[in-house]
Parts: structure tokens; C-alpha cells; sequence
């Protein structure tokens, strides 16, 4: 819905010093390039200055003064201007817009790594669909600030300025002279454009009202119909239709004075030029190519002022987006992933000692946990849904940090390692495999450069994968459709065991999916785990009956509580949460 | 103007008929364009005049002739180019005023089907990208096509009536400008193609990051996807550069061309000037009058791609307006009892299906099979089984939002098919399984179904029973605060209970409820249940749900799998009978008791 309304846009101011400071540190490493369009800017500005005068004196010198090789002379110089200013013109928008470019490549890099450094909770949070517009819609519309403020407005200023300051230079009395209406010029745009302004946001916010509730409209559209309410929707999408086609009249009437008016005052300074120059020429004063000279320049000066009054709005939204991307960056990152001790092996045990955590204040999630894995054990986790069995996963890799309590590794707290080890050490495997573009090679070995072909060869042979991957047309470097559409769960799953593996995981945690899977991935699960775990140190989080048999032990979880644990025979004798459970969920495959 | 739109498929017919009712106001615009050409096509010979007189000397006179001449000429212009701005531009807002509500009109009429198959992102660029593109082709498009013939109609003549060697002369390098325009516009164009796809490779590489953010923080590989995303930055950065290169030289090579015009002129013109075949003043006025046919030249192409992209914006939009209005079926199967003329509105509500088969288009698995059973009316049925049983499909097919294959729903003892849409919706009021509500108030909401929508002290009454009473005490505004993006945002079962007061209020003989309190807590769904009971005396009710404690209490009950009945009778017959309703009864009871051992 996003993408209908965004009203940021309409209420950005259109310049704001503190955003515009924060985006100079991008523009340092391009200084000499934007040094250079500055100065191609102003060489432009100074050719299109000089043509006037240029056309004056071929007037004067060489048609009035029927001096053919005088003639010849400046409109060679005349051509050569043109044509220096086609290579400046064209060397300046090249150079904006790939400096832009560079910058916003830099600027669209920070944000990026930026994102990837913030926390999980951030994106627990944050929809992912929003941060992809902040990373390419909004940089994007930054990239207009640099075609439209660079380029267009700054050059169209320097216009302005020049031609004021080449007549005054010229002849101070013509100049004041068509100069005279400038002033009211301005003031009446400056009126007209705010009017223009105000009514220009309200069509812009009616037009977002009328889009959003058209997306609704049209999502809610089975509703309308079961409750046959097309007429009354009808008659309130009118109601919106109208406010927004009055919207636009106003606007269109306030836009339509500013052409004319901008028509009238260069007109009356043309006649105010013609005439007084006119007198001039006849008293001897100027010469006739000075007064064609004022002409032109009469003529060149009062497009600048409409071509600025259009830029507005693009600043606006680039200022409404630039605010959004600074914001992101804002956020806090996480702590330097690689400071403190190195996580390397598990020499003895896991301890979960007191342990208490909530992801917000209001509900608790683990409370008062207690209990020791040591190394080399098997043990499950079961318990509802919402007793907090996947959070003990998420602790130990320390995607969060816990309140009280602590959680030791060989009697050191799990916060004195540092995240990047903990992170590759500890082996998590979640059956919902997230799949990338890419090959499965590429799936396999997450990190770039990481290929190893022993590696490969040893997780090959430990998943006995070599008849899955020989089904597939080009083995390990097929190609992954979007969403791996075109490998079974069976392989997927496969992959997600691989990338476990790779980076040599010292605990293994394994997350199971509790939708059912297919035959295939049933048993490639079973005999994947029973062989992963059976080195390893391992902690389960079970949902498959299977599994839950073959571990040493089971931990029961109940709202955050170790309520019972044993071996699967003690728990069922005791009669008590876990019998329930296994009432509940494995008695039967109907599920409600 | 549907009906027209039937009539006419043709895109440039369709353009016709949306002008046709502003054709006054075109007119004027047309009075005012030209009047205003005239006026801008003169400034030039009072200039050639003035000048020509200062040339002669001592005719003061005539120069400021010239010069009220010029304001004259500019007022005039001024006059009318408001005029003509509004006149052409309003016309433009209008008549996309009237497209836009066809197409909202239309769209209303579509049936079940299209919105099914229809995104809805779609549906909205049509109405909101290609609408505007539209609206640019009769606005600005018109008015530039007309100034620009104009201009061709009228400068060309002027300047061979100055001097028609110069016209020959200098008009050639201008001939380049509209082919110029159309060739690198279409380079322009398919490499900025090319930068689009690579800003939707940019996308997705960003989408994919962080749908996987959790993997790939788990793995610790965020500086392999760094350098991922820098890769595929380059490659945004090189063909952003690439058009670049082109759209950097396309302007100041227009320019360029103008220049050289120019630049032959004041060779050429000059040295006519010399000789004496032509006055300086006409000199003059020829410079100004190659300036003004030039910017026409530059219309022209453009005129062409913008016209291009409005047609295939116009024919997205007729392909809406195309869409078959849905009729007495939803789906816009074929009537088989097409009697729709003397369909009246049963006056009894009893329920009576039979042998009802139902599948999907394009699905492999029939969706219903052989569904019969009699609810008389004023009674309950439940309905529960598995997800994808079949459930939600029973209530679409009775609500006739598709056909059934096979099979007959009668209703009050009249066959459904012959019952005409808008009457047999008026039977139903549906709570659906997602929920969905509007951006407006809570109050509107709730009365969106009834005629008046004013009585606040009855949307207080349902909103009571639907068991919201409490939540809106943690409102300020109560049943006047704003729901959605632009106001409060409900939780699950607040929406879920706004949802039922809605249903409530419409006021329907059937009520249907599909799983629509699964995130309302047990204990308030009961309440909300014994509510709708004490209300609905007189009322039949479907309710669709996976907790087996709302149905216990219905006339019927039906265990669907698979899309047939597996077991059907009353909350103690099915007990009695030990199948898999009693299963499922019985893991729901130790469910509620995990639940509860806490």
C-alpha cells in the first residue's frame, strides 16, 4: 500500500541543510569530478552569454560594415561557440550523471551493509518489502537531486545572473532599463508559484486518498459484493473521484498564470528594449548589433525562471527520501561481531543457568531455565507451540542477548565469545531452507571464496548425497530456479544440512519443521540427523517421534519452564506434560 | 459509457467518445490556441518593422508603434494562453475523471472469478500509471499537436515570404531534428529497459538478502553478501552510464542542430544583407522565426512516442472495460436455467443440497464431491475438517460465487441458479476468514451494510455483541476512530470481531461465519456465540471452525476430508459414533488442557 501513498513527498520541505550535510561526506571522494562539472557549468553559462554579443558584432562589423571577411571571420566564431558549448553541455551531463551515480553506488553500499549489520530484532520488526524500496527506490530518487539541483538549477542561475550582469556591463542605462520589470517578475512568481505549490500537494494528496482507497476497493472486492454494496462504494469513490478532479482544476487554474504572466513581462521589456534602444540607435549611443544583442538576451533571460519554479517538487521528493535512508542509517548496529574470545571446541558441557528472556518487556518468554548438555550428548526439546524452544536457539547463536541468567560454555558465559564465532561454531538447521540464486554449490558454500573440494567430498560422503546429486541435469552446479522450484524438499533439505556442515560446527542445533514432509525427505531427514548428531553435540528441537527416540535425553518445555525431562520411556511412565504431548501429536497423523 | 466501451474496441474510437461530451470546451480551446499562435507569430515582423525603421532613422514614431505593438500582441498572448491552459488541461482532468469512474464502475460488476486471477498491483497500475499516461496524451498531447501543426501550417510561409533562397537553405539541417528525436528516443528508451532490469536484479538481490537475513547471520556470510550486492550495484552503475552516454548528448545535439541553422543563416543572411536583397529587420525577424519552428520540430517526435505509449496505456485500460459483467454466475460459467427474468427472492431460508461437485479450473482434485444434507431454517450447521477439506469452497458455492459442477442448491425450495445474484445476496451475511475492513471508522465499518449509516446507537448494539465493548474504551474517539494505515491499527481479533458486527448488522436471513474467531481467545468466542444465539432466534447460521467447542452446540454438524462428508449428525451423535470427529474432539480437549496447565 506503500506504493500509493506516501505522503512524506508531499510534506518534505524542499531543501533541508541538515540531510544535504549528511550527504557531503559522499561527495568528498568525488570532489575533483563535481570541481569539474562546476567549472563546465560556468564555461557553459559563459558561451551561452557570449552568442549574443557574438551575433551583435557580426551585425555591426560585418553586415552593417559590408565587411565580407569580417563576416566570414565571426560566423566562424560564431559556429566554433556552438560547438564548444555542444561538447561542454554534453561533458557536464555525462560527468553529473556519472558522479551521481558513483555516489549513489556508495551510498546504496553503506546502506546495505549497513542493514546487514543491524540486529534480528530489527528485522523481527521491519517488513522486508520496505526495506527494499529504501534501497533502491529511494536512493534512486536521490539520484534526481543531482541531475536536477546540479545541472538544471545551478546552471539556469548562473544564467540569470550572467545575462543582468552582461547588459549592465554593456550599457548601464539599457540595462537598468530591461532590467526594470525583473523584480516584479520574480515577486510574482514567488506568489504564484506557492499558490502554484499549495494546490499542486493537495491534487498530489487526493490523488494518494483516491489510489489507496482504490487498492482497497479492489483487494476488498468480495466483500462489497457479498454485502452488494456497489452502490454505496460507487458513490464514495465519486465523492473522492471529484474532490480530486476539483483538486487538479485548481491547480491547472493557478498554473495557468504563470506562463502568461511570464509571456507579459518579457514582452513589455522587449518593447521597453526596442524602444528606448530603438531612440539609442538613433541617437547615436549604441550601435545596431548592441541593440540586437539586448534583444537576444531579453529573450534568453526569462526561461531560466519557469525552468526553476519545475525543479521544486523534485527536490521535495528527493529531501522526503534522503530523510527515509538517513533514518535506516540511523538505526543502531549490532556490536562488533568479532570482538571478544574465540568459541573453538566444546570441551565439556552446555549450562543453562537461571536463565530468563523476553523480546519485549510485556511477555516472558524463558523463565528460570536450568539445565546441562555435555558434550557429545543428543538431546530433544519438546514442548507446545509458544513454549520458547526455538528462542533457546536463537540465544545461543546470540541473535539476542538474555536478561538474567546466563548461559555457559564450559563454565565461560556465552557473552565473553564473540557473535562471529558463536555464529560459525554453532550449527543451526532450519527445515523452512531459505534458497538463493544461484547453483546448489553456491547454496552450499554461503560465504564467497569458502569452495573447498575436500570439504565437499567429506559432506557427500557423511549425507550420502551422491545419487541426489547425479539426478540433477548439471549435478552441483545446477542452477537454482527462484524459490528452488525445481529441486524436491528432499534436496532442499539436503542443502541446508551441507551449508551446516561447512563451516565445521562444533554444536549442532536442529530446528524441525512441524508441517509434514514427504516420504522421500522423511527418511533423508531421519538418517541424516541420526548420522550429524552422532559426533556431535546436538540439540533438537523435535517434532518427529523419530527423532525424539534416538536422543539421549528429552527436555520438556512448557511457557518458558523445564517441566519434565528424561528418556522418552521414564516420560511417558510419569504420566504427565509429555504423555499429553504425545497424545497430542504423535498418536495419530489427522491433524485438526 | 460501458456499454459504449463494448461497442467500441478500438482505442482511437474510445478517445473520441471520451472527448465528445467536452467538445464545446475544446472548441474554445482551439479558438484560444489559435488566436494565441497568431498573436506569438507577430512580435517577429514588428521587430523586423522597428528595426528596419531605426535602420532608416528619424522614425521614432514607428518604433514605439512597434513597442505597444509588442505588449499588445504579449497581453493578448497572455489572455488567451490562461484560456487555452484551462480549457485543454481541465478538459483532461475531466474526461480522466470519467474513465476512472467507468472503470470503477466496471470493475464493481466483474465477477468473483477476475479478482481471483487478477492481481491486484495489476489492476492499480492500470488505473494509476496508465491513467496518467492517458491523461498526458489528452492534455498536454492534444494541445501540443495542435500548436505544433499550427506552427507548421504558418512559419514556413512567413519565412519564404521573407526570403525563400534563406528558407531553403537554412530549413535543411532542421529536417534532421524530428528524425534525431524518434531514433535516439527509442535508444533511449531500450537502455533504460536495460537499467530497469537492472534495478529489479538489484531488487530481488535485496529481497533475498533479507528474506534470508536469519541464514545468513547464522552463518556469519554478510560480507560475501556485501560484495553480492556491490556486484550487482556495478552493474546498475554501468548501464545507468550507458544511458548516460546517450541521454548526455541527445539534448545538446538538438541544440547543436538548431546551430547550425543559425549559423548558415548569419553566413548566408548576412551576405544578403550586404548585397541588399533582404533588410536587416528581416534579417532579424528570420532568427526569430527559425527559433520558434524549431521547438515544433523537437513536438514532433515526441508527439510520436508519447502517442505510442498512451495507445498501450489506453488498451490496458480497455481490456478491463472489455471484462464480461458478471451476470447471474460469478464465475460467468453458462446459465443453465437462464429464467433470471421471473427470479424473486425466496421468501423461506431452509437449506436443501444435493449431490454437489465442485472443481477448480485448472485443479487436478475435485474440490466437492457428492455434498448433500437439509438445513431447515433457523437452525446451525457447523462445518470442520483438515485444511483444504473443502470447507471454505461449501460457503462460496452456496453464496454462488462459482457454479457448482454438478449437484443443485435450493433455497426456500427454489433452485440457487435461478435466484438473480443481487437477491440471493441479500440472504447472506458472511464473516470471511481473512479479515477485511476498510480505512474508515470503526462506526462505518460496522453499518457498512446498512442503509442508514448514521445510527451510531446501533453500531454500538452490534459492536457490543460482536464483544468489542471493552476495546473501544482504549479508544479515544470510540466508534469514530479511524481504522488503517492512516489510523489505529486493530489487532487479529479485534478486526476479527469488528468483522462479525459488520455481518450482524447487514441483517441477512444466513449468517456465515468462515473460521473467522481463530484469534479471538476461546472464552470471548463462546460469549460472542451465545450472543448470536440469544439474537438470531429466527436466523439460519453456517459456521465454519477448526475449534470443535463452537460447533458443539449446532443442529448439524459436518466432518468434510478430502472434500466429502466423512461424518455428519449432532455434537453426541458423532461422539456416540467414536470416527474422526471424536478424534478430534478428544486432541482438542488435551490441547485445552496443555493450554491451561501452566
Amino acid at each position: 500500500m506503500e506504493d500509493y501513498f506516501n505522503e512524506d513527498d508531499i510534506k518534505a520541505p524542499a531543501w533541508d541543510t541538515g540531510l544535504v550535510r549528511r550527504m557531503l561526506p559522499y561527495l568528498r571522494n568525488w570532489r575533483p569530478h563535481f570541481l569539474l562539472s562546476v567549472l563546465l557549468v560556468l564555461a557553459g553559462t559563459a558561451i551561452q552569454i557570449m552568442l549574443p554579443l557574438l551575433l551583435g558584432k557580426t551585425v555591426d562589423l560585418g553586415i552593417k560594415a559590408k565587411n565580407h571577411e569580417l563576416l566570414w571571420h565571426y560566423v566562424l566564431l560564431y559556429g566554433s561557440a556552438h560547438l564548444a558549448f555542444f561538447a561542454l553541455s554534453a561533458a557536464r551531463n555525462w560527468l553529473l550523471q556519472y558522479t551521481g551515480q558513483q555516489v549513489l553506488h556508495e551510498l546504496r553500499n553503506d546502506l546495505f551493509s549497513h542493514i546487514q549489520k543491524l540486529p534480528i530484532s530489527f528485522f523481527d520488526r521491519t517488513p522486508v518489502g520496505r526495506l527494499v524500496t529504501r534501497i533502491t527506490n529511494d536512493v534512486s530518487t536521490l539520484a534526481e537531486i543531482f541531475s536536477a539541483a546540479l545541472i538544471n538549477v545551478s546552471g539556469e542561475i548562473c544564467v540569470i545572473i550572467g545575462i543582468g550582469a552582461m547588459m549592465l556591463v554593456l550599457h548601464w542605462k539599457l540595462g537598468l532599463a530591461a532590467l526594470l520589470t525583473a523584480p516584479v517578475l520574480f515577486y510574482v512568481a514567488w506568489i504564484l508559484k506557492v499558490k502554484m505549490r499549495d494546490a499542486f500537494r493537495l491534487a498530489r494528496a487526493k490523488l494518494a486518498m483516491l489510489n489507496s482507497s482504490l487498492a482497497e476497493n479492489i483487494s476488498g472486492m468480495s466483500v462489497i459484493h457479498i454485502f452488494n454494496q456497489e452502490k454505496a462504494r460507487e458513490a464514495k469513490f465519486d465523492q473522492m473521484n471529484s474532490d480530486l478532479r476539483e483538486a487538479e482544476l485548481t491547480s491547472v487554474f493557478y498554473n495557468s498564470f504563470f506562463v502568461p504572466a511570464v509571456t507579459i513581462f518579457s514582452a513589455i521589456t522587449l518593447a521597453i528594449v526596442t524602444t528606448y534602444g530603438g531612440w539609442l540607435v538613433s541617437t547615436g549611443e549604441i550601435s545596431i548589433g548592441l541593440l540586437i544583442t539586448f534583444i537576444a538576451y531579453v529573450q534568453a533571460f526569462f526561461d531560466p525562471v519557469r525552468q526553476i519554479s519545475e525543479q521544486i517538487s523534485v527536490f521535495q521528493s528527493a529531501m522526503a527520501s534522503a530523510e527515509r535512508v538517513f533514518s535506516l542509517i540511523d538505526e543502531k548496529a549490532e556490536p562488533d561481531l568479532d570482538s571478544g574470545r574465540e568459541f573453538t571446541d566444546l570441551q565439556d558441557e552446555i549450562e543453562f543457568r537461571d536463565l530468563d528472556f523476553s523480546y519485549n518487556p510485556d511477555k516472558e518468554i524463558l523463565k528460570g531455565l536450568s539445565f546441562k548438555i555435555k558434550k557429545g550428548e543428543r538431546v530433544a526439546i519438546v514442548g507446545h507451540t509458544g513454549a520458547g524452544k526455538t528462542t533457546l536457539a536463537s540465544l545461543l547463536k546470540r541473535f539476542y542477548d538474555y536478561q538474567s541468567g546466563q548461559i555457559l560454555l564450559d563454565g565461560i558465559d556465552l557473552r565473553e565469545f564473540s557473535r562471529s564465532s558463536l555464529r560459525r561454531r554453532i550449527g543451526l538447521i532450519q527445515q523452512d531452507v531459505n534458497i538463493f540464486s544461484g547453483t546448489i554449490l553456491d547454496n552450499i558454500f554461503l560465504a564467497e571464496g569458502s569452495f573447498d573440494q575436500a570439504k565437499l567430498d567429506r559432506i557427500t560422503s557423511e549425507l550420502q548425497m551422491e545419487t541426489l546429486i547425479k539426478k540433477l541435469p548439471q549435478g552441483i552446479e545446477t542452477q537454482i530456479y527462484e524459490r528452488g522450484s525445481n529441486i524436491s524438499a528432499g534436496q532442499r533439505q539436503l542443502i541446508a544440512f551441507s551449508r551446516a556442515l561447512v563451516t565445521d560446527p562444533k554444536i549442532l542445533i536442529l530446528d524441525e519443521a512441524t508441517s509434514s514432509v514427504d516420504s522421500e525427505t522423511e527418511s533423508i531427514i531421519q538418517h541424516s540427523v541420526k548420522h550429524l548428531t552422532s559426533q556431535r553435540t546436538s540439540l533438537i528441537i523435535a517434532h518427529r517421534l523419530s527423532t525424539i527416540r534416538n536422543c539421549n535425553r528429552i527436555l520438556v518445555l512448557h511457557h518458558g519452564r523445564l517441566v519434565e525431562q528424561g528418556t522418552h520411556e521414564e516420560l511417558l511412565e510419569h504420566k504427565g506434560h509429555y504423555h499429553k504431548l504425545y497424545e497430542l501429536q504423535f498418536a495419530e497423523g489427522d491433524k485438526p | 459509457m460501458n456499454q459504449q466501451a463494448q461497442n467500441h474496441h478500438k482505442p482511437r474510437k474510445f478517445i473520441v467518445e471520451l472527448l465528445r461530451p467536452y467538445r464545446r470546451h475544446l472548441l474554445y480551446g482551439l479558438t484560444s490556441l489559435i488566436i494565441v499562435d497568431i498573436a506569438d507569430i507577430l512580435p517577429p515582423i514588428l521587430l523586423k518593422l522597428a528595426i528596419d525603421a531605426i535602420e532608416r532613422g528619424n522614425e521614432i514614431r514607428t518604433i514605439v508603434y512597434c513597442g505597444i505593438g509588442l505588449i499588445v500582441t504579449a497581453s493578448v498572448q497572455a489572455v488567451f494562453r490562461f484560456f487555452w491552459r484551462q480549457f485543454f488541461l481541465g478538459t483532461s482532468h475531466k474526461s480522466v475523471y470519467d474513465l476512472r469512474k467507468s472503470l470503477f464502475e466496471h470493475l464493481l460488476k466483474l465477477p468473483f472469478h477476475y479478482f481471483s486471477r487478477t492481481r491486484t498491483g495489476d489492476i492499480m497500475s492500470r488505473l494509476t500509471n496508465d491513467i496518467q499516461e492517458i491523461r498526458f496524451m489528452l492534455g498536454v498531447g492534444v494541445l501540443v499537436t495542435l500548436d505544433a501543426s499550427f506552427y507548421f501550417l504558418t512559419v514556413p510561409f512567413i519565412m519564404l515570404w521573407l526570403s525563400p533562397k534563406l528558407t531553403l537553405i537554412t530549413m535543411l539541417p532542421f529536417l534532421l531534428i524530428p528524425v534525431m528525436v524518434v531514433l535516439v528516443k527509442s535508444l533511449i528508451h531500450n537502455r533504460s529497459r536495460e537499467v530497469q532490469a537492472r534495478l529489479s536484479d538489484l531488487s530481488s538481490k535485496a529481497e533475498e538478502n533479507l528474506s534470508g537475513i536469519r541464514v545468513i547471520k547464522g552463518f556469519r556470510t554478510e560480507d560475501s553478501e556485501i560484495n553480492r550486492f556491490k556486484r550487482c550495484g556495478l552493474e546498475f552503475v554501468r548501464d545507468k552510464i550507458r544511458l548516460a552516454n546517450v541521454e548526455s548528448l541527445f539534448h545538446p545535439s538538438l541544440d547543436l542542430v538548431i546551430a547550425a541553422g543559425m549559423v548558415v543563416l548569419l553566413y548566408f543572411g548576412g551576405s544578403m544583407v550586404v548585397a541588399g536583397s533582404i533588410t536587416l529587420g528581416s534579417f532579424i525577424a528570420f532568427e526569430a522565426y527559425m527559433l520558434k519552428i524549431s521547438w515544433p520540430m523537437m513536438a514532433v517526435g515526441w508527439i510520436i512516442n508519447l502517442y505510442q505509449r498512451s495507445m498501450a496505456s489506453l488498451e490496458r485500460c480497455l481490456q478491463i472495460l472489455r471484462e464480461p459483467e458478471a451476470r447471474s454466475l460469478v464465475d460467468g460459467a453458462a446459465e443453465t436455467t437462464a429464467d433470471t427474468d421471473n427470479a424473486t427472492a425466496p421468501s423461506a431460508y431452509d437449506l436443501e443440497v444435493e449431490n454437489l461437485c465442485f472443481s477448480y479450473p485448472e485443479a487436478s482434485q475435485p474440490a466437492l464431491k457428492n455434498i448433500s444434507f437439509v438445513l431447515a431454517e433457523g437452525q446451525t450447521l457447523g462445518i470442520t475438517g483438515p485444511v483444504g477439506s473443502g470447507k471454505s469452497t461449501l460457503l462460496r458455492l452456496l453464496m454462488k460465487m462459482f457454479a457448482p459442477a454438478e449437484g443443485l442448491i435450493r433455497i426456500g425450495g427454489q433452485d440457487s441458479r435461478s435466484i438473480d445474484l443481487h437477491a440471493l445476496r441479500q440472504l447472506f451475511s458472511y464473516v470471511p476468514q481473512e479479515t477485511f475492513l476498510f480505512s474508515e471508522t470503526i462506526r462505518e465499518n460496522i453499518l457498512f451494510a446498512c442503509d442508514d449509516k448514521d445510527q451510531s446507537e446501533l453500531a454500538d448494539k452490534f459492536a457490543t455483541q460482536a464483544g468489542l465493548a471493552v476495546d473501544l474504551t482504549e479508544f479515544p474517539d470510540r466508534l469514530e476512530t479511524m481504522l488503517g494505515e492512516r489510523g489505529v491499527n486493530l489487532s487479529g481479533g479485534q478486526k476479527q470481531r469488528v468483522s462479525l458486527a459488520r455481518a450482524m448488522a447487514a441483517n441477512r436471513p444466513i449468517l456465515v461465519l468462515d473460521d473467522c474467531t481463530s484469534a479471538v481467545d476461546t472464552e470471548t468466542e463462546q460469549e460472542i456465540l451465545r450472543s448470536l444465539r440469544r439474537q438470531n432466534k429466527k436466523h439460519s447460521c453456517i459456521i465454519v471452525s477448526h475449534r470443535m467447542v463452537s460447533l458443539q452446540n449446532a443442529d448439524l454438524i459436518i466432518y468434510l476430508d478430502n472434500g466429502e462428508i466423512a461424518e455428519a449428525g449432532s455434537h453426541d451423535e458423532l461422539l456416540q459414533k467414536s470416527g474422526r470427529y471424536t478424534r478430534a474432539w478428544e486432541r482438542q480437549r488435551i490441547k485445552a488442557q496443555l493450554e491451561e496447565s501452566s
